[in-house]
């Protein structure tokens, strides 16, 4: 019964495509809608019998495992019913003695310390929800919180705690401290929730964004509870009750949670980056004194309970309350206002390449920016399919093509689109780049978008990405051969190339460079990732030096073309200067890609190498496989690479001899790593010298740099241990293997993630043989 | 009540409405679907779809499908359509 459930649900998993929008798949999707109205007991066309003598007597006839079952109630079904009266299933169950609600009196007063100790406890549950953890177990378990949110208020009128017929009409100063606070702590929640919600993110792996069917305070005017929390301000400050220490506490919470509020509210819009920048950092200044007075709270945990959750539309029982540290959600809070401040600086768009530079080095960071940044940031970068506010995403992808393979070329002609004649070539052109476009851009865009998932995720649907490029490549190919009959393109004739004349193929090229890109950085997050054995280190950088290497002679290729365009166009008088100047950034772009490839497969050779001389010497420890052999496990680990066309996979055999070097000595293979490990490293040195226009990071070049200063670390590091090895070798030559041990450090601690350098240690043992 | 009148009984209820009120005063009301033999705490299990009930202040949720084990069930009613019903059994 379950195996065609599995393979249906296996199907569905791998189908799962990035435009799907948000995954619905949730545990909780079943209680998104509202719950069917409370049945009634009283009916004027029912009525009740008991039947229990009869049941149980009835029941008692049966065999012992005999069943009386409807006919369509399976086994499926019944192992998913939850037993009533199991502590760990039924949520409505009580221990002897207790009680389905808690007591608690509303009404009561609270201490200006207490007040302290609730809001900043609230804080901890906020960001513990940004965290990943659910609502129900964090900002819900408060009673305080529950009391605003059920039932649901229209009015700021509806939301006093204190509702009892004895109320006074008077509210407490702390008390309206306290609801301010949280109203505004709970429509800062909304506005997270619903971004987040919107955008690409998985439910319970990223962020949980059920909210068990409350509406976190949807009724109410985002102005009116602005204007609640400055009035309290307000209030509070001239207030002669509570102790100047305490006030300026209090204030200082009222404000920041305003601050908040209006940042969350504002950072929805895309217009300036600069105001948004200024509220994050404004946000940002408020913490340390938030920091310093939380030791003046005092602890009120009768004011949380794990109870509530029973309230909440959810069949499971009660679970614990989350608690995080101070420090924890401090650091979270900081890191949070300081990822936003520089995710917004995406809007300051300068080039289509400068743009995926950003992006990627954002979603770099360590640790990576929280789900709420990372939903921001898509926002900016493809809310309502307009980039970044401003831009088609034509706009876009023709720039890209500029800038890349098509520099001052017809076929990216906007009066192209003018022409009304079907006939004529022109209008043909428009058409098919028109086709391309639109087969090309979700392609293109969809980089972006699986850029800001978690880094797991990256790898996982890179994985997939790079055979829908293979494909968009086979199809830009056909469209290549038909556009070159409209635009006369006139094939390159070079006999020492190629008897066959030799044409430019500009939009496969184009994807062809996309998809080798993201090629290496499957591989290179594998490394990020910790994916890979030890013993598959060699093979994998082998890997990722082939992949970089044919990038690097498919740009060599490309460049061929666009500089002999470029001749042609320098020689013709009447071409424009802007034309001109495309043409100088392709060229530029193309010897910045080319340089950097070139850095990419002298590590991944130096580190191929040093990691086969490892291998040979026995260094390096893997764990007993019995089940699999290393050709079924590289066919595994190689699955994504398995169905692209260009480049083919390296058969196994192939790939062993090539990586292992069997003819080649230990110290020649030694030599190589050091040579390539030094060709790398001038290459790190040239782009670190770079400028911001020549290395395509506008807007993020101080991050570059720092990414290329690591590389160059790690560069140089690995240079020292192969010369180690290779000491201990020479010196060892005699004898057997050199005593050595080898460290592979755990991945995010060594000076770069996407290389991983083994550490050396007893190196001198060796020496003394 | 012989076994396979006993059975017959039984089948007769499926997809019924029941309320099976539990042992500490819950109410739990739905569609029927399946019972196993009695268990020798001589109470019969009934596996129900249904709305949980809690007595004391009537507040309901929806709870899907839910099994409650012989041994805490204190009453257990079903729910007949008054126009359905012949003269003489029951009735209003």
């Amino acid at each position: 019964m379950h195996s065609d459930g599995l393979v249906a649900i296996s199907k569905e998993v791998a189908d799962l495509d990035i435009n799907e929008g948000p995954s619905k798949l949730s545990a909780f999707a079943g209680f998104e809608e509202k719950p069917p109205p409370a049945p009634k007991l009283q009916n004027q066309g029912t009525i009740a019998m008991d039947i229990s003598e009869q049941f149980t007597d009835a029941a008692q006839k049966l065999d012992v495992g005999q069943l009386i079952k409807e006919p369509y109630f399976t086994l499926f079904e019944s192992v998913g019913a939850l037993e009533v009266m199991d502590r760990k299933m039924d949520s409505g169950y009580l221990e002897p003695g207790e009680t389905m609600e808690d007591e608690y009196d509303f009404g009561q007063a609270l201490l200006p310390e207490e007040i302290i100790g609730i809001i900043d406890q609230l804080l901890f549950h906020e960001m513990a929800w940004h965290k990943g953890h659910p609502l129900s177990q964090t900002i819900f378990t408060s009673l305080y919180i529950d009391r605003l949110l059920a039932p649901s208020p229209v009015s700021l009128d509806q939301t006093l705690f204190d509702r009892g017929a004895s109320a006074s009409d008077d509210e407490s100063m702390t008390l309206r401290i306290l609801r301010a606070y949280c109203l505004a702590l709970i429509k800062t929640c909304w506005y997270v929730n619903s971004r987040v919600k919107s955008e690409h993110y998985y439910e319970e792996e990223d962020f949980v964004t059920h909210t068990f069917n409350r509406d976190l305070v949807e009724g109410l005017d985002h102005g009116a509870i602005l204007q609640l929390l400055e009035d309290t301000t307000t209030l509070l400050s001239s207030s002669p009750e509570v102790s100047p220490k305490l006030k300026d506490a209090l204030l200082c919470r009222l404000r920041f949670r305003a601050t908040f509020l209006r940042t969350v509210e504002m950072a929805n819009s895309r217009n300036s980056s600069a105001s948004m920048k200024a509220l994050w950092t404004e946000l940002l200044d408020s913490l340390p004194a938030l920091k310093s007075s939380t030791k003046l709270g005092k602890a009120a945990p009768t004011t949380f309970s794990v109870k509530l959750q029973r309230k909440l539309a959810s069949t499971v029982p009660p679970r614990p309350i989350v608690h995080i540290s101070d420090e924890i959600a401090f650091d979270h809070l900081e890191r949070l206002c300081r990822d936003g401040s520089v995710a917004v600086e995406v809007l300051d768009y300068h080039d289509s390449h400068s743009l995926m530079t950003f992006v990627s080095l954002f979603q770099a960071r360590k640790p990576q920016p929280s789900v709420y940044i990372r939903t921001l940031l898509q926002h900016y970068l493809f809310g309502d399919m307009i980039i970044l506010g401003t831009m088609s995403i034509r706009q876009v992808l023709d720039e890209d093509l500029a800038h890349t393979v098509l520099p001052g070329n017809q076929l990216l002609d906007r009066d192209n689109d003018e022409i009304e004649v079907p006939s004529d070539p022109r209008f043909i052109m428009a058409t098919k780049m028109e086709i391309f476009r639109s087969r090309a851009a979700n392609s293109y865009l969809d980089i972006l978008r699986t850029i800001c998932q978690n880094r797991c995720r990256i790898r996982r649907t890179l994985a997939h990405t790079i055979a829908d490029w293979d494909s968009l490549q086979l199809d830009a190919e056909e469209l290549d051969v038909d556009l070159r009959a409209f635009t006369k393109e006139k094939p390159v004739l070079d006999e020492s190339i190629s008897t066959e004349p030799i044409y430019s193929f500009p939009l496969s090229s184009w994807a062809y460079f996309y998809k080798l890109q993201q090629m290496e950085l499957v591989i290179q997050l594998g490394f990020e990732l910790g994916t890979y054995a030890p013993d598959e280190l060699a093979r994998m950088y082998w890997y990722l030096k082939y992949i970089s290497q044919t990038r690097s002679r498919h740009l060599e290729r490309v460049k061929g073309f666009i500089v002999r365009a470029q001749r042609k166009a320098l020689r013709a008088a009447s071409v424009r200067i802007e034309k001109l100047q495309q043409y100088a950034e392709a060229v530029a772009f193309i010897n910045f890609s080319k340089l950097e490839a070139a850095s990419v497969y002298g590590f991944a050779d130096a580190l191929s190498c040093l990691f086969t001389a490892l291998g040979r010497l026995e260094l390096l420890q893997s764990s007993r496989r019995p089940y699999s052999d290393d050709s079924q496990r590289y066919e595994v680990r190689m699955k994504p690479f398995l169905s692209i066309g260009l480049p083919e996979l390296v058969p196994f055999e192939e790939l062993t001899e090539l990586v292992t070097q069997p003819k080649e000595s230990l110290v020649s293979i030694l030599k190589f790593a050091t040579d390539s490990a030094v060709g790398a490293k001038r290459a790190f040195e040239v782009m670190s010298k770079l400028s911001t226009e020549e290395s395509f990071c506008k807007g993020s070049h101080e991050s570059w740099l720092k990414n290329i200063k690591d590389c160059l670390k790690a560069v140089i590091f690995t240079n020292i241990i192969i010369s180690k090895v290779k000491k201990a070798v020479e010196a060892a030559a005699k004898d057997e293997i050199p005593k050595f041990k080898v460290e592979i450090p755990e991945s995010g601690q060594g000076y770069h993630d996407f290389w991983v350098v083994p550490k050396i240690t007893h190196s001198l043992a060796t020496t003394s043989t | 009540m012989e076994k396979s009148q006993a059975e017959d009984y039984l089948r007769s209820l499926l997809n019924k409405t029941l309320r099976v009120t539990t042992s500490d005063t819950r109410m739990f009301l739905g569609e029927f679907k399946c019972t196993d033999s009695v268990s020798p705490a001589a109470q019969s299990s009934g596996s129900d779809s249904t709305l949980e009930t809690v007595k004391l202040d009537m507040t309901s949720r929806y709870l899907g499908l839910v099994v409650v084990p012989g041994e805490y069930v204190r009453k257990i009613e079903v729910e007949e359509f008054v126009s359905q019903m012949r003269k003489g059994e029951g009735g209003v």
